[in-house]
């Protein structure tokens, strides 16, 4: 099995579950978080016990919201992880929240090794705030950069959506604007996607939510492409931009296909097998069953499948195209590749093919060409 | 399985005289060396309670029917008879009698001859490129109306595709009617992590099944409903 660099750690609580969000989070349960936090320790533990694991390049907490944790809960799940060893330069991303960025809580964070904060801004916009049911301000937002910024976070990135309803183009740049003025260094813009089990995905479906229009999402889109671009920010995946040097380190691993190790509740795992199939796993989505299973074996997949070599070669193309830089995992489809040069989609360069602008619009139709 | 519209046959005189059998749109001469063409004749019987009369009437007008005769039976029973093209009868013609009449009408048919008819072929063309199992002979008089119709309804059927798809409605090379399927506008997924990757390609491999079911026309990508569009355009 190939080596294993990366690491992605689940922290699935939130103080509210906003209405678009279809992540694995639950509302937080009195007391259910130092269980989880023995357990996720535990699995980390016996993971890097069997599987050919580090060291790190990468680390992970996403959520949920892991922000939430206490220090102390959070140099308990570190503490495995360091016992996997980690490279110098390794990058540590720790999702938050505006509402937990304190200077107590970074201060925390960095010295257990955390050095990338990504913050969960969305919006400025008072009345966007209130329809995603945020509970931070968007000065609270902008306070939170600061408070990074001042303990001592040299790389911060900051989530923002876009094609939100009742925010026009105007409302867009103008909170793109504001989160460029705090010089973050990464920055991924989402439109707001509708999924169908969330309550936006409801109210959208009762017609108490109109979203905007295909023209208008994509407006808004190729206004802060070349807004960034403006700003020299490297556009280098669909939803993602980075100042030189910036780029996520742990997303552009999963993009180019590396193996990484995903622990926590519903957290998923990727290996690659030395013949070239590549195996995918995913644990259980509940953190209470989560709990229980992690804290008696260590272990707590669900399910996983195994891809034949030639069905991963066309994963990979699939997610490697979404790479604006270029990709070369379409190698290995050169009848696919021209006909998705001929009609626009990609364009050649330096051997590797990128999206052309219609081609990020129809990216799922490009990446869809490449599965066998 | 490609279904194609029922069709009958029609016997066409060509202008060197000869007479030869065609039972599929496609195969129909060129205009150019067409004299004449005759459709197959039934004569049909509807039997049908009074109150449907006028119903029955409407609609065997619309097929081209030519009245003969009606019979009032007792038990409040009138028997229509109506000389009609066969072609009108056997789309959904039946279907019809028996939804404007509450079910009550009953239809009988015999066929009686041939009879010479101003009849042209209507071809379609889907994204510049003829479909063959779109063509179909039909009446001069409505020729332009059933393309127009056929055309509207292809472009309810049609998905859209990468690309904007011209449908058009020709009669001996003149396009009597154009509608277009609007390009895809948009589809592109704002999250591809880790753990949005098997959910996602399960996605497009779905999607990707379906398509596999579309008929292939040139570049486009036609589901088989539309192929059975021609069948229900009235």
């Amino acid at each position: 099995m190939e080596r294993i660099h990366s690491l992605y750690l689940h922290v699935p609580f939130c103080t509210w579950v906003c209405k678009y969000c279809d992540f694995n989070a639950y509302a937080v349960l009195e007391g259910l978080i130092p269980p989880y936090v023995d357990a996720l320790a535990r699995e980390i533990g016996v993971a890097c016990a069997e599987l050919p694991i580090g060291p790190l390049d990468t680390v992970f907490i996403g959520g949920g919201t892991p922000s939430l944790l206490t220090t102390a809960q959070l140099r308990q799940v570190m503490e495995p992880v360091r016992a996997i060893g980690m490279a110098p330069d390794a990058e540590v991303t720790l999702e938050a929240n505006p509402s937990n960025v304190t200077s107590e809580r970074v201060g925390g964070w960095l010295a257990l090794g955390v050095n990338r904060l990504s913050i969960g801004v969305q919006s400025l916009q008072p009345d966007a705030l209130r329809f995603l049911e945020r509970l931070h301000s968007g000065a609270d937002a902008i306070a939170a950069i600061r408070t990074a910024r001042a303990g001592g976070f040299s790389n911060i990135n900051a989530d923002l959506l876009y094609g939100l309803p009742g925010v026009n183009l105007a409302g867009w740049l103008e909170s793109l604007e504001v989160v460029l003025a705090e010089g973050v260094e990464h920055l991924s813009a989402y439109e707001l996607t509708v999924e169908s089990k969330t309550r936006l995905g409801q109210e959208v479906r009762t017609g108490l939510v109109r979203m905007p229009d295909a023209d208008n999402q994509l407006e808004q889109y190729w206004a802060a492409v070349a807004r960034l671009e403006a700003a020299h920010y490297g556009h280098y995946e669909i939803s993602n931009w980075a100042r030189p040097g910036f780029a996520c380190r742990h997303n552009l691993a999963a993009w180019h296909y590396q193996p990484y190790l995903g622990c926590g509740a519903g957290a998923h795992s990727m290996f690659r097998r030395n013949d070239g199939s590549t195996e995918r796993r995913w644990n259980m989505n509940g953190p209470h069953t989560y709990i229980k299973q992690a804290s008696a074996s260590g272990h707590a997949v669900a399910g996983s499948e195994a891809l034949s070599a030639e069905r991963a070669l066309g994963e990979a193309a699939m997610i490697g195209v979404r790479l604006l830089d270029g990709t070369s995992a379409a190698r290995d489809f050169p009848a696919q590749r021209t006909h998705l040069v001929d009609a626009g989609l990609l364009a050649e360069q330096d051997g590797n093919v990128r999206l052309t602008r219609r081609g990020i619009e129809l990216a799922n139709q490009v990446g869809a060409a490449f599965l066998v | 399985m490609l279904g194609t519209a029922p069709t009958v046959e029609y016997r066409v005189t060509l202008r060197n005289g000869e007479e030869v059998p065609v039972d599929n749109p496609d195969h129909l001469p060129s205009p150019s060396e067409i004299e004449s063409i005759s459709e197959p004749i039934v004569l049909a019987t509807i039997v049908v309670p009074s109150a449907y009369v006028g119903n029955m009437m409407q609609l065997s007008q619309e097929r081209r029917g030519q009245y003969l005769n009606t019979v009032y039976e007792p038990g409040d029973r009138v028997v229509l008879t109506y000389r009609m093209p066969l072609a009108e009868i056997i789309h959904d013609y039946y279907d019809q009698l028996k939804s404007r009449s509450k079910g009550y009408a009953s239809l009988d048919y015999e066929l009686v001859g041939f009879e010479e008819a101003n009849l042209v072929k209507l071809d379609v063309l889907v994204g510049g490129s003829p479909v063959d199992a779109l063509s179909m002979i039909v009446d001069r008089s409505k020729a332009q109306q059933q393309g127009r119709r056929l055309a509207e309804k292809l472009k309810s059927l049609i998905p859209r595709q990468l690309f904007e798809v011209p449908i058009q409605a020709a009669i001996g090379g003149k396009i009597v009617a154009r509608e277009t399927v609007p390009a895809m506008r948009k589809d592109v997924t704002a999250k591809c992590y880790g753990g949005d990757v098997t959910r996602k390609r399960k996605l497009l491999e779905k999607q990707k099944e379906g398509k596999k079911r579309l008929k292939r026309v040139g570049n486009v990508e036609i589901p088989q409903e539309a192929f059975m569009a021609v069948l229900s355009l009235d």
